[in-house]
């Protein structure tokens, strides 16, 4: 929460973004009308339940949306530049090298006919310039390809360089694919849900590591996860996502400790404590609503324990002191 | 098989598995025929003995790989145990035939891991969940509609639903189906195999409560199979940690979560992320992926990621230890 004072200079700010996608069913709008920002250094832990669209919310910033799907409107500005509707050639500079982004499931994020090693050389090669063509340029590569093998902690770097994804555990392909996005030194680092298909030993392995870099590299970093555990504990500020909307933000000890919005307060009270074995779980009833044509009114209406005559007008997003943010007409009040 | 009426009853444990062993072959084709050596056998469940009383839930924690599903498997005998035994209500059914084993699978039921792979989607609701009733009783799809109708509306669906395919539901919803199937025939037992882990936090809040509601109605017993100890911390009374085929450590729920002994207990219950504690506590954290089930390391186990490993560890393998009442532990540091 330090990192405050950079407010004027965020690495990556989001502004009123939508992105749909055309279905023969209807317009699903996947991300509609997402505010956020990272600054530098500092961490964004972004929670949602799957279909909340925090996923597409950071491909469009990745460029990664595929066709038919669209970014509507709104502005990504990262590191003082407008990325939206970049040339494709631009954004590859940028992809891998300033921005990158581990992939939710790493087996199938690797290639599994090229060995990690060769994987992670051609994403150096890529993108240092000094690499171009001067001889000896895939042994540099490798050089430090082995090294930041090394400094995710993979044991016998030199060796295991050689073999392919396959040949390694979940844990350590996870490790791959954030030395793969460490390995130009980004500026920024979005982990799409680095540790939903790991065991908790080996989560809380891959969580602390993303963290070390951040801290030795000086790195900003974004984690998605649907676990607001993992987030709680590993980010500064934390991002609650619902229905392609924002809902709540603000640093991670005071959302917890004092949610503001029904859908977050309902999350928190839907999962075991194992500080306190007797105390009920409260499950929110229903389901999320249905992305195509969503509502005009507040998105999480059907499901509030709170339903009052103005939640069925569009809700905007109330700004407190703090620097929290919330989309409900109660303002925390009730909860 | 007509299992007899016995006065002692309530003193027969509902289920008994005493030395349960599976062990994998996993030489494949040519080299199973030629190959003499025995070397190549994963012992998936190794000598688990435990007892379930009729009514209480017991819960099943262990990291992917550890034999958790496999021994879930066994109980039901879905897999052939390799050695070893296990009791229904005081009766061996380690060895029954064909016939015998569907009449103990009426009142020994399975609730799925993946409700998205375990409906199939060419059936209707109704098909899915009235077949247990086909396969038992003999009825015909338009005999069994009010039953199904019935437990439809007890797991929370509606009986519009009925001729909706799989496809049509979300992932809660599914698990309801998977739910409605596994008690239409009004089991005593039912082995939930990870019930949750498939759906989003605020469902799986929706399930667990469903799953203990239904407990008290139908006066079940439940085996519940999870990697996340939160989960099983909620739902059951006794609980085993299981590491690479053995149970490390059993007893009340209590006993595990508050006051864990084997080193690994400890060190899972720690890695599970607390909302509540944001702060990172300094603690003994597990190094290195579990070894490879193929080559389990010789004496206990655990000695390869253990914190407190000590001489003896590597050559002799711990008994289990009786700390007090119900609470056991396998490790050299309490013998």
């Amino acid at each position: 929460m330090e990192k405050f004072q950079h407010n004027q200079n965020p690495i990556l700010s989001i502004k009123n973004l939508r992105t749909q996608f055309p279905t023969r069913q209807g317009l699903v709008c996947a991300v509609d009308g997402v505010n956020l920002e990272v600054n530098r250094g500092e961490s964004l832990g972004v929670v949602g339940e799957s279909g909340s669209g925090k996923s597409v919310t950071f491909l469009s910033v990745m460029g990664l949306i595929r066709q038919p799907g669209k970014i509507v409107s709104g502005s990504i500005i990262f590191d003082g530049q407008e990325i939206i509707g970049l040339p494709d050639a631009d954004y590859r500079q940028l992809r891998g090298k300033s921005i990158a982004m581990t992939m939710q499931d790493a087996l199938t994020a690797l290639n599994p006919a090229l060995t990690v090693g060769s994987q992670i050389v051609e994403t150096i090669l890529n993108h240092d310039k000094s690499f171009f063509q001067s001889p000896g340029s895939y042994r540099r590569a490798k050089e430090q390809a082995i090294e930041i093998m090394r400094l995710v902690s993979i044991p016998d770097a030199h060796i295991r360089f050689q073999e392919y994804p396959h040949q390694f555990s979940g844990g350590m392909r996870q490790r791959i694919m954030i030395a793969t996005a460490l390995a130009c030194r980004p500026k920024l680092l979005i982990a799409d849900e680095p540790t939903t298909a790991l065991d908790v030993t080996i989560q809380e392995q891959i969580l602390d590591l993303i963290d070390g870099m951040k801290k030795s590299l000086g790195m900003s970093v974004v984690i998605i996860s649907h676990d607001i555990g993992v987030v709680a504990q590993n980010c500064e500020k934390i991002a609650i996502m619902y229905a392609g909307q924002v809902i709540e933000i603000g640093p991670s000890k005071s959302v917890i400790h004092k949610p503001k919005h029904p859908y977050t307060s309902g999350l928190l009270r839907s999962i075991p404590n194992l500080s306190k074995l007797d105390q009920r779980i409260t499950p929110i009833k229903g389901n999320m609503p249905n992305p195509i044509n969503p509502p005009g009114h507040c998105r999480f209406l059907e499901r509030c324990s709170l339903p009052i005559e103005s939640c069925k007008s569009p809700i905007k997003m109330y700004h407190f002191g703090n620097s929290r943010s919330v989309r409900c007409v109660h303002n925390g009040i009730g909860l | 098989m007509t299992f007899k009426e016995d006065k002692k009853m309530p003193i027969i444990p509902i289920i008994e598995v005493k030395n349960l062993l599976k062990k994998f072959d996993i030489r494949q084709g040519i080299s199973k025929i030629i190959s003499k050596s025995n070397g190549n056998n994963v012992f998936a469940v190794n000598g688990v003995t435990f007892k379930i009383q009729k009514g209480k839930t017991i819960g099943l924690i262990g990291e992917s790989g550890c034999g958790k599903t496999t021994l879930g498997r066994c109980i039901l005998r879905l897999q052939e145990p390799t050695s070893g035994k296990i009791y229904f209500k005081g009766n061996d059914i380690t060895k029954l035939n064909e016939d015998k084993l569907k009449r103990f699978r009426r009142s020994n039921q399975i609730i799925f891991q993946d409700p998205y792979a375990s409906l199939n989607p060419r059936q209707t609701v109704k098909q899915i969940v009235s077949l247990p009733l086909k396969i038992h009783e003999g009825l015909s799809i338009k005999q069994s509609h009010s039953r199904v109708e019935n437990i439809l509306h007890r797991v929370g669906l509606q009986s519009t639903q009925m001729q909706s395919y799989p496809h049509q539901f979300s992932g809660g919803q599914r698990q309801r189906i998977g739910i409605a199937r596994s008690l239409i025939l009004n089991p005593e037992f039912v082995v939930c195999d990870e019930p949750v882990s498939a759906l989003d936090v605020s469902i799986q809040a929706q399930i667990l409560e469903l799953l203990i509601e239904l407990k008290e109605d139908f006066s079940l017993t439940y085996f519940f199979i999870s990697h996340d100890i939160s989960v099983v911390g909620y739902i059951a009374d006794y609980i085993m940690v299981m590491y690479l085929g053995e149970i490390v450590e059993s007893g009340t729920k209590n006993n595990i979560i508050n006051n864990p002994k084997h080193p690994y207990t400890k060190a899972l219950i720690a890695a599970v992320p607390r909302v509540d504690g944001i702060s990172k506590k300094k603690r003994n954290k597990l190094k290195f992926d579990p070894p490879s089930p193929l080559y389990p390391p010789p004496g206990c186990k655990f000695q390869t990621r253990c914190s407190e490993v000590m001489k003896t560890c590597k050559t002799v393998v711990p008994e289990n230890f009786k700390l007090e009442g119900d609470h056991y532990v396998a490790c050299h540091l309490y013998s």
